[in-house]
């Protein structure tokens, strides 16, 4: 599981602060403040109790037992091929074959509405080559939507969506920057690979300021690897891994460039805004 | 055909930055008029030169060859704080552009971004103060870094001609309250432009190819939307680079640009080509099609005589600038306004001058039926 150390104003409040090797995953409702806003949120958490952020599961330290502490059914999907999916009842357990290829990142979801909207979607990593690795997981809320799966009530997806809040890793700018997994710290020469997930409902792109970046994977953009790029799509759904190398020093941002998604409520900045941070 | 790629380009307004001795100055403003295609007057902030006195809708193209030592001066005399980020050039952070990581260049106040244009390619430039605001304001244009052998990059094809085709759009209820377009994420354009124009705007876009050399459309995306191009085969269009980089050639049908995306595509269609592409302009939400632009296409050997009909729609006038009358060649029907889209005048202008001795210095616009735009300066 990747360590997120994480200062944040939270309904219930879960701080991390070491990667612990554990081999169980619990889903667990609860609420979180998000630029102005609470919502209601489901996540993968490394213990029963509620933390802000989806945990990222590294394949490699599995099989992982899944609990499911929330009151209703749950089935989960891999994103890799083939995988069936996984049937977590309420209240029991269910064990999660990691059997992923190595140099690849994928999701894992919930395919009911209430798993989807809630977010109860985060990010499984093969190995990769030893460089640093940093996660970033993409989604957006509608905070009242939320409330209503929340009281068990469903959401007609057909109605015209308008989120009001765009994170990543559960975060949206400034407090991405204190996620040690969003907030990409190296140093001139050094290389870091960024594996992005999008979980949520429409597409993202982001734009890397002061680098291009090599595209490892674009699971959406196959034809795409080993392309050089400086704005790189991530549809919705699609798993993408760069590999950055940077060549000068200094505070670099990373962000959506649908700048609706550069927002907090509707108020810049926020959203997916990260940094670079090149120390020379 | 050169004649023609330069004409498109000068209304662009390009500047061959590296040839000249003193380089252009760009300034930013926020009391642009620009025409939608059904003659409505729309307020803008954004870019121009200095030398122009007049901002456009994209800003001027910025030209400059590979390996060129790039010193953009920028001044800002309009009243808020503004910015250039050279978006894809992979500058340092302190010509970046960013105001919290680089610097604002506030109101009043002088800059220059200096930069080495390291890779040929389509870039663009941007305002990033509050940049969900001023870019759909206006405050964007391209950046086009070529090369003095006409190849593409170094060992790629070499095409006849660069096209710069930017796609945008914006929300006119923004534009028209940029203060009251608050809170910022319903935001739902409403105008889709190719180069500023859209619908029949777009004739004076037209793309006049040869069947000898293959034409390089430099595509850049500075909207809100996902653009998907479509390719008829009969354009025999290949993907060659994006975001200024090669990429492993490919014959394409189709092309989706994200917003901040580029792509170089060569098309050569055969002898005779008369057709052109679909640009459709989708939500990046909800996936709905809001517009579809048609971008014509046609090989040259068909009209050569439009090359001179494209020039003549615009007002002439002088003196310019002017301080008690102005005057035209030609006997239009026309309308003026003001730098803050006030109905200046609206008449037959030509034997009779029109008197501006009362009228307040600036700029005006003017634009007679059916006609491009023209600009004139009052100074007194
Ligand atoms: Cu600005
Ligand atoms: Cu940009």
């Amino acid at each position: 599981m990747g360590a997120r150390p994480l200062t944040l104003m939270l309904i219930s409040l879960s701080v991390k602060l070491t990667a612990a090797q554990v081999d169980s995953v619990w889903i667990v409702p609860g609420g979180v403040v998000l630029g102005g806003d609470t919502i209601a949120a489901l996540r993968f958490c490394d213990s029963p109790q509620f933390q802000a952020q989806n945990e990222t599961l590294e394949a490699w330290l599995g099989p992982w037992v899944v609990v499911n502490g929330d009151s209703v059914d749950h089935v989960l999907q891999m994103s890799e091929e083939g995988e069936p999916p996984i049937l977590v009842p309420a209240g029991g357990s269910s064990t999660l074959n990691m059997a992923m290829p190595s140099n690849s990142t994928h999701r894992l979801r919930s395919l009911t509405q209430r798993g989807d909207l809630l977010g109860l979607e985060t990010m499984v990593r093969g190995e990769w080559e030893d460089f640093p690795h940093y996660e970033w997981n993409l989604n957006e809320w509608d905070p009242s939507a939320t409330w209503s799966l929340a009281a068990l009530e469903e959401v007609d997806e057909t109605e015209p969506y308008v989120p009001r809040q765009f994170t990543i890793n559960d975060l949206n700018f400034p407090l991405t920057l204190e996620d040690s997994t969003a907030h990409v710290q190296t140093s001139v020469g050094d290389v870091v690979l960024i594996s992005i997930a999008n979980h949520g409902r429409m597409d993202q792109v982001l734009h890397f300021h002061g680098f291009h970046v090599e595209i490892l994977q674009a699971s959406a953009h196959e034809n795409r690897v080993g392309w050089s790029k400086d704005t790189v799509p991530v549809k919705k759904g699609e798993c993408v891994v760069v590999k950055l190398e940077t060549n000068q020093s200094g505070e670099y941002p990373v962000h959506a460039h649908n700048l609706v998604a550069v927002t907090n409520a509707g108020f810049y900045p926020g959203g997916m805004i990260t940094i670079i941070t090149v120390e020379p | 055909m050169k004649v023609l790629c330069v004409t498109c380009l000068t209304f662009l307004g390009i500047s061959f930055g590296h040839a000249q001795l003193s380089p252009p100055v760009l300034f930013s403003e926020m009391n642009g008029i620009h025409f939608l295609e059904d003659g409505t007057a729309l307020p803008i902030w954004g870019y121009g030169w200095t030398t122009d006195g007049f901002i456009t809708l994209p800003g001027p193209l910025l030209h400059y060859q590979e390996g060129d030592d790039v010193v953009l001066a920028f001044h800002n005399p309009s009243p808020e704080s503004h910015t250039i980020h050279l978006h894809g050039l992979d500058v340092d952070q302190a010509n970046d552009g960013v105001p919290s990581t680089s610097f604002y260049v506030a109101s009043g106040e002088s800059t220059t971004y200096e930069f080495v244009a390291t890779h040929p390619g389509t870039f663009l430039y941007h305002c990033h103060v509050t940049t969900t605001l001023h870019l759909t304001m206006g405050m964007y244009g391209m950046v086009l870094v070529t090369r003095s052998d006409g190849a593409i990059f170094e060992n790629g094809p070499v095409v006849n001609q660069d096209v710069p085709l930017l796609f945008s759009d914006l929300e006119m209820a923004t534009n028209l309250d940029p203060v009251g377009s608050f809170p910022f994420h319903d935001m739902r354009p409403d105008v889709f432009m190719v180069n500023g124009k859209s619908g029949s705007q777009l004739e004076e876009e037209l793309i006049w190819t040869s069947p000898e050399a293959p034409t390089a459309l430099r595509l850049a995306s500075a909207a809100y939307s996902r653009i998907r191009c479509s390719f008829p085969s009969e354009l025999n269009a290949q993907l060659w680079m994006s975001d200024g980089r090669a990429v492993p050639a490919e014959a394409i049908d189709s092309l989706d640009i994200y917003p901040g995306e580029r792509f170089t595509v060569l098309i050569q269609p055969d002898e005779g080509y008369d057709g052109g592409f679909h640009a459709e302009f989708l939500h990046m939400i909800d996936d709905q099609l809001e517009s579809t632009q048609w971008v014509q296409v046609k090989d040259n050997s068909l009209h050569p005589s439009n090359l001179i009909s494209l020039q003549e729609p615009s007002v002439d006038w002088y003196p310019n600038p002017a301080s008690d009358f102005i005057q035209t060649e030609v006997e239009r029907n026309c309308k003026v306004w003001d730098s803050w889209g006030r109905l200046m005048f609206d008449g037959l202008i030509g034997a009779d001058r029109l008197d501006v001795s009362t009228w307040p210095d600036g700029v005006y616009t003017s634009r007679a039926a059916g006609g491009k735009v023209s600009r004139f300066v009052v100074s007194h």
